[in-house]
């Protein structure tokens, strides 16, 4: 549980307010990764390479773009996605 | 060395057998030499024998007749020590005077009767050497053979002496260089034996320089470089116990405080009571366990170890290092930022030692630095491997800055719950790999910065 966001690895969903918040599989994935690390550094080869197991590699850019987004959908949650500049990303819960 | 054998044996045997050796090729050169000159000393007396045995000779009417008077045979028998014998014997194969039995010369191929020919052999259980000669004549085809022998008693007895006197003073030579040999290696050795007596006569606390008394190139390179060893074992030493001094002095003060702390919470009746002196006693526990690991670094950073210095990636472990430390500058909204850095930079060191010198740094960086700061960290890999972490942080003032890379030196009025080792460890890491540490201030963010040059070891 992070800010409002708590995540159920069994059922692989993550429930706002105890309701499923929809997310893509790849969305999932990475807030996945960044949620079972909170307050960690995650870098982005890891992410890169969680998203990857989908298809095709997985270009730093395209997982740019999947922090944007779900930098976009849980910040109202309580949570953010800070960067590290150099290393990666890591989930914190925001201080209000 | 496993077979412990002595210089001055080893030196005898390598001078006496070889010197030996020479004296018995010697020998052999001297036998075929003596032998020759001897044989042809008394070969010419032979040879006169048979030319005297050969005016005998007479030819009446185409016959041929020996007649041998007394006083030639005189001169066979006035000999003592050798016996003398002769045959004469004809083409037709006619016994013409003396003993029948006495050998001739055979060969398989055509024989030249050009020259007297000489030979060795046995005649009466003896050793013989004969000569013998042809005779043609003029008047008949008959041909006449002359052999002479004599027992060789006086060439052996002049051989055994020519021998004796030349080979008696070599022998005597190599015996005398033996046993003066054997008196100079004992003298020539004597400062060895010296020097061990010397060094066993030591007590183990003595590591004074061994005396530069010895005269010898040889025995002066073992002493310098024993002395080298002592000199370092007194470094290691002395470095050993500055350091165990330092750790107990700096343990001392934290226990004192933990069992004052202790007394006090036990002074307490109420159990919230208690919660503050408790909640300090954690943090001094906890300061402990800082100071006491510290010091375990610090004691492995010596360079009395023993290292074996692997390649290591140091962007690799920069990015591991400052990955770890973001939850603690997060505590304090500080911001650690890895500017891109080259993908891998390969060193030789120690990567236990390279992480605590990084995580020495950034650690003080993080506890030093302002409320929701800025940590910058830069990884180069030319001109040399380089890492500078730079902060927004209070910086260290100039005159500061050599005493801070000292060990248990804290800058007087400075916060936090340091020890005044994390710097000092950072240097002593970075001397073993003979990298340089600069403290300057940050141009960029106006706080401390730090720059490890990593000149030396540059893994391929």
């Amino acid at each position: 549980m992070v800010g409002h966001l708590c995540l159920d690895t069994t059922q692989q969903r993550i429930l706002v307010y105890e309701e499923a918040f929809h997310l893509t599989s790849g969305e999932y994935k990475v807030l996945e990764l960044l949620m079972l690390q909170t307050g960690k550094v995650v870098t982005k080869e890891r992410i890169a390479q969680r998203l990857a197991s989908d298809g095709e590699g997985i270009s730093d850019n395209a997982v740019e773009i999947y922090i944007h987004r779900l930098r976009k959908r849980i910040e109202r949650y309580g949570v953010m996605i800070r960067t590290v500049r150099g290393l990666g990303y890591l989930l914190v819960a925001a201080h209000d | 060395m496993i077979n412990n054998k002595s210089l001055k044996t080893a030196i005898l045997f390598r001078l006496v057998i070889p010197l030996l050796f020479f004296v018995i090729i010697d020998a052999v050169l001297s036998y075929f030499v003596t032998t020759h000159f001897v044989d042809q000393a008394y070969d010419r007396w032979l040879l006169d024998s048979v030319n005297s045995l050969a005016q005998e000779i007479k030819i009446n009417n185409g016959q041929i007749s020996v007649e041998l008077p007394p006083a030639a045979l005189e001169m066979f028998n006035w000999d003592e020590q050798d016996q003398t014998y002769f045959k004469i014997n004809s083409s037709r194969n006619l016994l013409l005077a003396g003993e029948a039995k006495l050998p001739e010369f055979s060969t398989s191929g055509e024989m030249d009767w050009s020259q007297p020919v000489f030979f060795n052999a046995r005649f009466n259980a003896q050793p013989v050497r004969i000569a013998s000669m042809r005779m043609v004549f003029s008047d008949t085809d008959e041909v006449v053979y002359i052999h002479v022998a004599e027992t060789m008693n006086k060439r052996n007895a002049m051989m055994v002496d020519i021998l004796l006197s030349d080979l008696l003073p070599q022998l005597a030579l190599v015996l005398i260089s033996g046993i003066y040999l054997f008196s100079g290696l004992n003298r020539g050795l004597q400062p060895l034996h010296t020097l061990a007596k010397q060094i066993a006569g030591r007590s183990a606390r003595d590591l004074n320089p061994i005396p530069e008394t010895h005269v010898f190139i040889e025995v002066k390179t073992l002493t310098d470089t024993i002395n080298t060893l002592l000199q370092q074992l007194t470094d290691a030493i002395e470095t050993q116990q500055r350091f165990i001094a330092n750790a107990a002095h700096q343990l001392r003060t934290p226990l004192a405080g933990l069992k004052l702390q202790a007394e006090r919470a036990l002074r307490e009746q109420d159990i919230h009571a208690m919660q503050p002196a408790l909640k300090q006693l954690q943090t001094s526990a906890d300061r402990m366990s800082h100071l006491t690991s510290q010091l375990l670094v610090l004691a492995k950073s010596e360079p009395i170890n023993h290292y074996e210095l692997h390649p290591v990636d140091l962007a690799e472990l920069t990015r591991q290092v400052c990955i770890a430390q973001v939850p603690k500058a997060l505590q304090r909204d500080m911001e650690i930022s890895l500017d891109n850095p080259p993908a891998s930079i390969m060193i030789l060191g120690d990567e236990i030692l390279l992480t605590e010198l990084m995580t020495n740094v950034l650690d003080n960086a993080v506890t030093y630095g302002h409320q929701a700061g800025n940590i910058n960290v830069k990884l180069l890999d030319k001109p040399a491997p380089m890492l500078i972490i730079e902060d927004d942080g209070p910086g260290i003032a100039e005159a500061e800055r050599a005493k801070v890379l000292e060990r248990f030196y804290r800058i007087p009025g400075s916060s936090g719950d340091g020890c005044g080792l994390g710097l000092a460890i950072v240097k002593e890491i970075a001397e073993l790999h003979h990298a340089d540490v600069t403290l300057a201030k940050s141009a960029e963010l106006g706080g401390l910065l730090i720059k490890v040059e990593f000149s030396g070891l540059v893994a391929d």
